[in-house]
């Protein structure tokens, strides 16, 4: 495999580390001499509605058991809000492993999309030299506000076609993604 | 055998017939919720265990820890549910 690095190899880490260059991570079907150049992970202000939701759910219980109290027994509105907070937490967990775990990733061969649905487990991938093009698209106020917008990514022929959604800096990707797929098209 | 279940038969007819339908179908209802609940987060930590080696994240072991106390947690509620409530 050529040496196809026209940007510096310099760690960083952006927007609560979803927007990360040359990240030292590694993942399952990695080759041996394949480099992480980007990992993408959703914008965190579009994690806000989970947020939110688990901090409201995580309430609740003080409001509703001033109506309960007295009017169940006490072992029955305890179970009851063990449970609640538990699922609660539950709800949190599942969506920031969703968060984590729906990560874009572009090497110096490929470029790889993992999703995850609760016990569904999803990858795509596109050699590098497959990809045709790569476009963003920012649309809406608080994408415009916070700079994330979606990235997709074209392939030759009947591959399918990849696409990294509200990730931050989604033109800065872009540029990385074609500069990688134009130099690999250079070599050939 | 046919005594030993007629006994249980019985004993399940004189709780109904005792007036504590209600503890029991709040039992049950508890049993069932704490089961499911149980059930989830044992997928969620296999989950948790597959999807570290499909991405490494530098979590430092901080997920697998969390989904392992909800583990705990969930035998916990089962444990109320059976015992206690």
């Amino acid at each position: 495999m050529p040496d196809i690095s026209p940007l510096p190899k310099l760690q960083s880490h952006s927007v609560f580390h979803t927007f990360c260059k040359y990240p030292q991570v590694a993942f399952e079907s990695q080759h041996e001499h394949e480099i992480v150049i980007l990992t993408l992970r959703a914008h965190p202000f579009t994690q806000t509605n989970w947020i939110i939701i688990s901090i409201i759910g995580f309430l609740s219980p003080f409001v509703l058991d001033v109506f309960l109290v007295g009017r169940a027994q006490v072992l029955v509105v305890l179970f009851a809000n063990v449970f609640w907070t538990l699922i609660v937490l539950s709800f949190a967990f599942y969506n920031l492993l969703r968060w984590v775990f729906n990560v874009g990733i572009i090497t110096n061969e490929r470029v790889l999309d993992v999703d995850y649905v609760f016990i569904q487990k999803e990858i795509t991938e596109a050699a590098i030299y497959d990809i045709t093009d790569a476009t963003a698209r920012t649309t809406g106020f608080f994408p415009n506000l916070f700079n994330y917008g979606d990235v997709f990514v074209q392939t030759a022929g009947t591959n399918e076609n990849i696409e990294f959604l509200a990730v931050p800096h989604p033109n800065e990707a872009v540029g990385i993604i074609n500069q990688f797929a134009q130099a690999t098209h250079g070599d050939n | 055998m046919l005594k030993l279940l007629m006994e249980i038969i019985d004993r399940v007819f004189e709780f109904i017939q005792s007036g504590n339908l209600f503890v029991f179908f709040t039992k049950l209802f508890g049993i069932v919720l704490g089961g499911l609940y149980l059930f989830f987060t044992l997928v969620m930590v296999q989950q948790v265990i597959t999807l570290k080696k499909v991405v490494e994240v530098h979590d430092r072991g901080i997920l697998l820890l969390l989904s392992q106390i909800q583990f705990v947690a969930a035998i916990g509620i089962l444990l109320y549910a059976v015992v206690i409530l």
